[in-house]
């Protein structure tokens, strides 16, 4: 079977979006020169606070926090060896590993989150390699969630085990759009375009929805975890009362442990409530790993080979595994920014919080008591993230609803660290599904509520431009 | 050339703080006492450079054994192909003694962390390696970059791939070239199996002498360099170690023993298999010569803290202590002295110590070396708080 569906539901938007940028820019906003005291209290090279390490080669992001005592490094280390563990077919020689699929997207955490970092797009007509889709219908389940969609599920598995067909592939293609700065100088975005081809189980449903996903890199996760809920529902702004043009709101999402609703914490939606959670559903959603959060086999109804299949042990994640690999990512260090005392860095630091880049990216936040790792606890930390929704306009909207965030609305994802993702995976793509070649493009796809801050930066000068990407590429 | 040192430490007692967790690093300050470390450092160097030297001898002869082997390519004689396994595990002993100079910048490993360069380490010695990334495998016979005619088999693309989108997937270095001799080791009492006839003929076999000669020119070229890095009288690295603040260079030298102690040898090259039960996790899992590195990576430990190396004999770090705090270093000395012989006694092959149930007299061996490896980077912290100097034990994730 080899339907096609043109998946393009954004492309007017964009164009129009894009074309006429540098048109209706009206702000009377007007760069201001920043003189070199005048830096934001928060600009610091220790971003995770005491935790922070200083380093900035290819395992910037793969390395504990310093705080860590020499005995906690057995479960790290082993919590490294899952994450890099490529799964195998059940049944194999070596049990403990073994359980991938039925279906699944890749068969390690690190073939994704490759040394604990950022995935990106394929290059056109590739297959998807560190990203992935996720679909549903629409609707809500008895929790909030999103609906699967009959005979896929919640997330397209391009691959699957021997004897079991893959669910389908992506195809992703590229239109280049031009856009202008109102100083004249010329900029081009690729906006991406997706076909779902190969669908093994038929059409998808006319009402489809999906939302493409890069991984995000996973360190500083257990800082961001230990920050207070008090501390973040404190900046949520749902009917933007200050009438800044930003709200901010927390999602709600569902926490299977609990069995209750929480506020959602990780994922490009903020789907997820939590650490553990998120790590189960990675493994069972992006390799078919049951764990004791997720027992039951990632197959939807119909997939009959699927069904079928012999699973590697219930749970197929071990709960000792679970915790160990759950430790690693709680302690993962985050990396020092660099040349903080250089006047371009801190220039661009002045004009990120002037042009109020930082009502979302939120610089400082503190994290309360960590109840797994103490050397977590008490931390003023960096991440450039408020951990609330907002909406970002229609040319990034996925039209996906997840719990409470709209279609349009994205959690405001962590800048730690963002600099250093060319040295530690050879790549500068950004935003959801990587469409940003560059943190510049990534800054000029910004739209809804950050319309105004996206203006203000491109009515600066050049100069003062690049001094706000230098300050970027140093975090 | 002077160091600060605490003496406060000398008076609580060493007992006490060894048991005692050594982040309460405040409680050692007190009354300093300055001390000469040059000889020490002239020690380190020396033996780094010694043992550099041998590292990349052992790895000449293996090359000279590869280029027989490409020579003459019609050569299946399994003789040969023994002499070609025999020099690379001889290159093994040297290699891993170096490994104490790994884990602070040095030449080895990471150039300068803070800016992003990096040493030829990953490119030497990085495990766990994926096989069926460079050559076929069992269930994939024509799999790996070997069988994949549309890659040139060249430095730069061998260079370009290596761990480059996975980090098991290891393209160069000791365990790559260990691979291609032996294949994958597929039986429970012995080591890896592959046929001399894998090198035979031309096709797939060309591509795979290619790969292996290409594999073993990089390695000697790197091990060069870090020879070069340690040569006395010249301005390389060992110039500057010299010219650094006292406190620095010790600084550097206990972070890597403690490091290769504490962290590496311990966990990622000893725990991490005991824990998953796995041959993928064993260091040398072609050549079931696991042990042969374990008793290497302990040796180097001692060499530095005694200041010897084979028929050599300087001022090792324990001349230091020993002025300071005498009882610290009889314990460490003592510790250090029981890691190398728990090391020696481990069983091999290591796969099979793996194999056993939790408990196992063989587990058990091995966790009393985890164990004492584990009090030595204590100890060697607490030898670093007390010279008044910084050891971090950093984390080298391998590529």
């Amino acid at each position: 079977m080899n339907s096609r569906i043109s998946a393009a539901p954004l492309t007017t938007a964009v164009t129009c979006c894009c074309l006429t940028l540098a048109l209706c820019v009206t702000s009377a906003f007007a760069g201001s020169d920043t003189p070199i005291d005048q830096v934001p209290e928060w600009l610091t090279t220790q971003l995770g606070g005491d935790t922070t390490l200083v380093i900035a080669n290819e395992n910037a992001y793969a390395r504990a926090v310093p705080t860590l005592p020499t005995e906690e490094l057995r479960k790290f280390t082993f919590g490294n060896r899952l994450f890099n563990t490529n799964w195998v077919t059940a049944p194999a020689s070596v049990d403990a590993f073994d359980g991938l699929g039925p279906v699944f997207n890749r068969v390690s955490c690190s073939s994704c989150h490759t040394r604990d970092g950022r995935g990106q797009p394929p290059a056109a007509g590739e297959p998807l390699e560190s990203m992935l889709i996720r679909i549903s219908v629409p609707g809500q389940t008895e929790h909030g969630g999103v609906r699967p969609v009959p005979h896929y599920g919640d997330q397209l598995n391009e691959k699957a085990i021997a004897g079991v067909p893959a669910e389908g592939r992506t195809v992703v293609t590229y239109w280049e759009r031009e856009g202008r700065y109102p100083d004249g100088t010329t900029f081009s975005l690729a906006e991406p375009k997706y076909e779902f081809v190969e669908l093994a189980f038929g059409a998808l449903p006319p009402q489809f929805l999906f939302s493409p996903r890069v991984a995000p890199p996973v360190f500083g996760l257990g800082l961001l975890e230990a920050v207070p809920e008090e501390e973040i529902l404190a900046h949520a702004d749902e009917g933007d009362t200050n009438h800044d043009g930003v709200s901010g709101r927390p999602n709600r999402v569902w926490d299977v442990v609990s069995g209750k609703t929480c506020l959602g914490r990780f994922g490009w939606k903020a789907n997820q409530p939590g650490l553990r959670q998120q790590n189960a559903s990675a493994a069972l959603g992006d390799i078919g790993l049951t764990s004791h959060l997720f027992p039951k086999q990632n197959v939807a109804e119909g997939q009959l080979a699927a069904a079928g299949a012999p699973d590697g042990g219930e749970p197929e994640l071990k709960d000792e595994f679970f915790e160990k690999l759950t430790f690693y990512t709680q302690v993962l260090a985050v990396p020092a920014a660099r040349n903080v005392q250089d006047p371009g860095v801190r220039r661009g630091a002045r004009q990120f919080a002037d042009i109020q880049c930082t009502a979302c990216h939120l610089p400082t936040l503190h994290t309360g008591t960590h109840s797994d790792v103490p050397q977590l606890s008490h931390q003023a930390i960096h991440p450039f993230t408020d951990l609330l929704l907002h909406d970002m306009g229609p040319a990034l909207a996925d039209g996906r609803p997840d719990f409470l965030a709209s279609g349009s609305e994205w959690r405001t994802p962590p800048l730690w660290g963002v600099g250093l993702t060319e040295v530690v995976n050879r790549h500068s793509r950004f935003l959801h599904d990587g469409r940003a070649r560059s943190l510049e493009e990534a800054v000029l796809w910004h739209g809804g509520e950050a319309d105004e801050a996206r203006d203000r930066f491109m009515h600066l000068e050049a100069r003062q431009r690049e001094d706000l990407l230098t300050f970027l590429r140093n975090l | 050339m002077l160091i600060r040192a605490g003496k406060l430490i000398a008076a609580a007692g060493v007992a006490t703080l060894v048991a005692a967790p050594i982040t309460s690093r405040a409680e050692i300050h007190g009354q300093v006492a300055a001390i000469d470390a040059r000889e020490q450092v002239a020690t380190y160097s020396e033996i780094a450079y010694r043992n550099y030297r041998d590292a990349y001898e052992a790895a000449l002869k293996l090359q000279r054994a590869v280029d027989d082997l490409i020579l003459d390519p019609a050569d299946d004689s399994d003789e040969s192909l023994a002499q070609l396994r025999q020099a690379w595990i001889d290159t093994r002993p040297s290699y891993g003694q170096t490994e104490a100079f790994r884990f602070y910048e040095g030449p080895i490993d990471f150039g300068k962390q803070a800016d992003g360069t990096i040493g030829p380490e990953p490119l030497l010695n990085s495990w766990p390696l994926n096989e069926a990334y460079i050559d076929a495998v069992q269930g994939n016979p024509r799999g790996g970059i070997i069988n994949d005619p549309s890659v040139e088999i060249s430095r730069a693309t061998l260079v370009d791939r290596n761990a480059r989108d996975d980090e098991a997937d290891v393209t160069t270095g000791y365990h790559a070239i260990e691979f291609l001799l032996w294949g994958q080791d597929l039986n429970a009492n012995g080591p890896g199996n592959r046929s001399a006839r894998d090198f035979v003929g031309e096709g797939v076999p060309a591509r795979r002498r290619a790969y292996l000669k290409v594999v073993t020119d990089l390695l000697v070229e790197n091990l060069k360099s870090v020879v070069d890095a340690w040569t006395p009288g010249q301005a390389n690295y060992r110039a500057q170690f010299a010219a650094m603040d006292a406190k620095q260079s010790v600084s550097k030298i206990l972070t890597g023993l403690a490091t290769l102690s504490g962290f590496e040898l311990a966990y990622e090259r000893l725990a991490t298999p005991l824990d998953s039960g796995s041959q993928e996790d064993e260091h040398s899992c072609f050549s079931d010569t696991t042990h042969v590195d374990v008793l290497a990576n302990a040796t180097g430990v001692a060499n530095v803290y005694f200041g010897r190396y084979g028929d050599y004999r300087g001022a090792g770090i324990n001349t230091l202590l020993q002025s300071v705090n005498p009882e610290l270093n009889a314990r460490l000395e003592e510790q250090i002295n029981k890691s190398v012989a728990l090391a020696a006694a481990i069983d091999h092959p290591f796969d099979k110590t793996l194999a056993t149930a939790p408990g196992s007299p063989q587990r058990t061996k091995v966790e009393a070396l985890v164990t004492s490896l584990q009090t030595q980077a204590r100890l060697l912290k607490l030898a670093g708080a007390v010279l008044g100097v910084e050891i971090v034990v950093t984390i080298e994730v391998e590529p």
